[in-house]
């Protein structure tokens, strides 16, 4: 079977099933061992396993089974459940988002090996069950084989289980189970085998093997004799169901062996793997809406075929206002109306709710009170809040720098806390929210809030400010410095934060995206970064302006300014030409020079547009400015991807190709 | 095994595209000039929505673009490697052809201005020689290409 087709898919549902197991590891670790949660992640870890086998990733497929097969024994033995184990959990979580990674980035799992987390999983069962000696693992087969063998009597299918002890001399154990396994099929059927196949061939000590056996009363001792008949096997016995079933401490089981009518049915794997698609509540108890996954790939083909819609339309309704034809005009008007309810239907599916963002933050942040020693509750917010994929896609880092600030400097030591007479465990808070065409991401603490003067002191140690000329300055001047480049008032460097990805490089990726970041903060109180971002990055909002016969796109964030020069506004520093604009001074790049080395700058006035990145201004000489309107951003691509003095281009009303300028990279 | 390739004209000589890589062939559009780019990036075209680059095959086969004479022949064939869409100006485009591999000779070191690693390799089509382009490594070592072009800025 082809199974690359479905590869995609894989990949993406596992990755929602390990982030499901992964919150509900911290569940788990919050409330303890509810069934509900056990249950749940029962079922994620079962789904895992049944696609990884179904697509061949058998390491991983091992992997969920154990897994699985950990959860049960926690589920069956809630009273024995320790924290420790959560780590465990996670640590195989962590695994299989490993293993996941591998097969998408190659393929294959060539070189995977869990051994290591293995054996902690089966720490987890043998922990407990190996704790009155090693001997409870010898007297009868292990706990999954047992569990198969009760689902049967529970649904009212009694097993024969017979126990198999081969010869010592036995080499080739895996060939006589075989054999085993066709005799017991000439019979009945072979419900369940322990060891299987492949462990028997990895692991040749194992002295017995078990079969479940469904056979018809009568036929159990043709059974036997025929599998003594295999050679190089000891010995065989029938075990006592009773036997079997009360050294598993379950007595609900018993129970249902007696009332074997009243059969409860076990839900088949594959039910059990629908219901998980199809009734896990969503966090927060809502029901998700009907879903369907589409390539981002896929939309941006369609947004292509849609703005070349849009310049046919603009086309024909220029056509249909000169033609003067009354029909006509009316089918454009409403063509026209079509296109624009499709436009921002397109746009809508780019959106998505930031919870897929934020979903892998409580754990980070459950990890981190742990390595920093910290204490705090972590409280997310607005996860609904839906803002376009790629700018989404592009935060991820920068959110996960500001989180960690926030615990790392932003939090008192516990201790700290308590002498100051706060709650000894803080809060970090994130939320999103929408507003006014804008997305906002913040990031709050409650600790110590900023120190002014601590960042006062280390600016002006690191030159980056003269202490006259910041003495007056306000707060929020001064806590601008924190994104300055080179500046880190950490006292200590950890591996957390303070490791050269400043906030400077937090404020470069906002930026880019047409964004903002400031931060607010009241001593002893806490401090908050509140991140403005535009609700997307497709359409956005640009000057356009001409050099020779070509038209290039500003975007309009970054232009503080239109103004034609003329000659007295204009001086010279060191031979490059500078403009007085407001109290300073800007330098001049004429565009032309720039681009084709042949200048715009003739007879004045100039044509120049003011922009501003951060503090620093730039004066663009254009020949001409045209118009300003929305545009359609669209990459360049990846055979371009060095070209660094654009961000990307758009398409014009005439079917032309405009470039869009990145005026940072002009300064 | 048989491969079938697209052949396109460049003064005159042959060149072959893989079929399977060749998306569909344009006639002359309007391009967008990309500043500061390799030369032979020609720039940016509007190919249905999608802003595509365009490179002059002529140059980057190391042919003189000066001795083209602009008609309306000329093509752009686009090709597409590892999802990435780019753009060939070519002097026209003839013809599909199916070549044998054992009909494919190893190139000599150098054709034209072509390096054998941008080669698959050369085979006799009637009389004349069609050049069978490695079109992944043509599109793919222009990073390598644009630094060297750094480089020299730099050095002078």
């Amino acid at each position: 079977m082809d199974i690359s087709q479905y590869l995609d898919s894989f990949l993406a549902e596992s990755e929602d099933n390990l982030a499901t197991l992964d919150d509900l590891c911290l569940a788990l670790e919050r409330d303890g061992a509810h069934d509900d949660t056990l249950a749940a992640m029962f079922r994620a870890a079962h789904t895992l396993k049944g696609m990884s086998a179904t697509m061949g990733f058998t390491a991983m497929a091992d992997l969920t089974h154990h897994m699985e097969d950990a959860l049960g024994y926690i589920r069956n033995h809630p009273s024995e459940f320790q924290p420790t184990v959560v780590d465990t959990l996670l640590a195989a979580i962590d695994a299989l988002t490993a293993n996941l990674d591998q097969i998408r980035d190659s393929g294959s799992e060539a070189g995977i090996d869990h051994g290591p987390i293995l054996e902690r999983l089966a720490a987890v069962i043998s922990g407990h069950e190996a704790g009155g000696g090693g001997s409870a693992a010898e007297a009868g087969p292990p706990k999954a084989f047992r569990d198969r063998v009760i689902e049967l009597v529970q649904s009212g299918r009694e097993p024969v289980v017979v126990e198999i002890a081969f010869a010592p001399q036995c080499t080739m154990k895996a060939v006589r189970l075989l054999m085993v396994e066709r005799t017991v099929e000439s019979f009945g059927e072979c419900a369940a085998v322990f060891p299987d196949v492949q462990a028997l061939e990895a692991d040749a000590d194992a002295p017995t093997a078990y079969v479940a056996v469904i056979v018809p009363d009568e036929d159990s001792n043709a059974l036997l004799t025929a599998i003594q008949e295999i050679s190089e096997i000891a010995a065989v016995n029938i075990v006592r169901l009773d036997s079997l079933l009360t050294s598993t401490n379950a007595p609900d089981v018993q129970q249902a062996r007696v009332e074997t009518a009243a059969a409860v049915a076990t839900p088949t794997p594959a039910e059990e793997a629908h219901a998980v698609r199809t009734a896990a509540p969503a966090p927060g108890g809502k029901v998700r809406d009907q879903t369907l996954r589409v390539a981002v790939s896929r939309i941006d083909e369609f947004m292509n075929v849609l703005s070349e819609l849009v310049i046919a339309k603009t086309r024909l309704e220029l056509l249909a206002q000169h033609g003067g034809d009354h029909a006509l005009r009316e089918v454009t008007e409403q063509i026209a109306r079509l296109t624009t309810s499709l436009q921002d239907g397109v746009m809508q599916m780019r959106m998505m709710p930031v919870e897929s963002l934020f979903q892998r933050f409580p754990r980070m942040m459950r990890d981190l009170q742990k390595t920093l020693g910290r204490e705090f509750e972590f409280v997310m917010t607005g996860l609904e809040t839906e803002m376009d994929r790629t700018v989404m896609d592009e935060m991820g880092e920068a959110l996960v720098h500001l989180l960690r600030n926030a615990a790392d400097h932003g939090l008192e030591p516990p201790e700290m806390r308590e002498q100051k007479g706060k709650p000894r465990k803080g809060t970090i808070r994130l939320s999103a929210y929408a507003s006014g065409g804008h997305v906002y991401l913040e990031v709050a603490d409650d600790g110590a809030g900023i120190d002014r003067d601590r960042v006062l002191g280390s600016a002006v140690r690191k030159g980056l400010v003269d202490e006259r000329t910041a003495s007056n300055w306000t707060d929020a001047q001064v806590y601008d410095l924190l994104f300055a480049s080179g500046f880190s008032t950490a006292e200590k460097v950890s591996d957390i934060s303070g490791r050269g990805v400043g906030l400077d490089a937090v404020r470069g990726k906002v930026e880019s995206l047409g964004g903002d970041i400031r931060v607010e903060s009241v001593p002893g109180q806490g401090t908050t970064f509140v991140i403005e971002l535009p609700l997307t990055l497709a359409i956005l909002p640009a000057m356009l302006v001409r050099l020779g016969n070509y038209v290039y796109a500003i975007p309009t964030g970054s232009v503080e300014e239109v103004a034609r020069l003329a000659a007295g506004d204009i001086d010279s520093i060191q031979e490059q030409p500078v403009y007085r604009y407001r109290d300073g001074v800007v330098p001049i790049v004429d565009l032309g020079d720039r681009f084709f080395d042949t200048p715009c700058r003739g007879e004045y006035p100039w044509n120049a547009v003011i922009c501003k990145e951060g503090k620093r201004r730039l004066v663009l000489i254009v020949d001409d400015i045209v118009d300003e309107l929305e545009i359609v951003n669209k990459p360049l691509g990846r055979y371009l991807e060095q070209v660094e003095m654009f961000s990307g281009a758009t398409i014009l009303g005439d079917g032309r190709v405009a470039l869009i300028i990145d005026v940072r990279q002009l300064f | 095994m048989a491969q079938q390739y697209v052949v396109m004209k460049m003064g005159k000589e042959l060149y072959g595209a893989p079929v399977m890589q060749v998306v569909s062939v344009e006639r002359m559009m309007d391009i967008t000039p990309v500043p500061r780019t390799l030369p032979f990036i020609k720039g940016v075209v509007n190919l249905r929505g999608t802003v595509t680059p365009v490179i002059d095959l002529r140059e980057r086969v190391g042919l003189s673009a000066a001795e083209r004479l602009d008609s309306e022949a000329m093509r752009i064939v686009i090709v597409e490697v590892d999802t990435m869409l780019v753009g060939m100006i070519v002097d026209s485009v003839e013809d599909v052809v199916t070549v044998e591999e054992s009909q494919v000779s190893t190139p000599p070191e150098v054709v034209g201005g072509l390096r054998a690693v941008y080669l698959h390799g050369v085979a006799q089509l009637g009389e004349r020689l069609l050049v069978l382009l490695n079109v992944n490594r043509i599109l793919s070592d222009v990073e390598v290409d644009q630094l060297k072009e750094v480089e020299k800025r730099v050095r002078g």
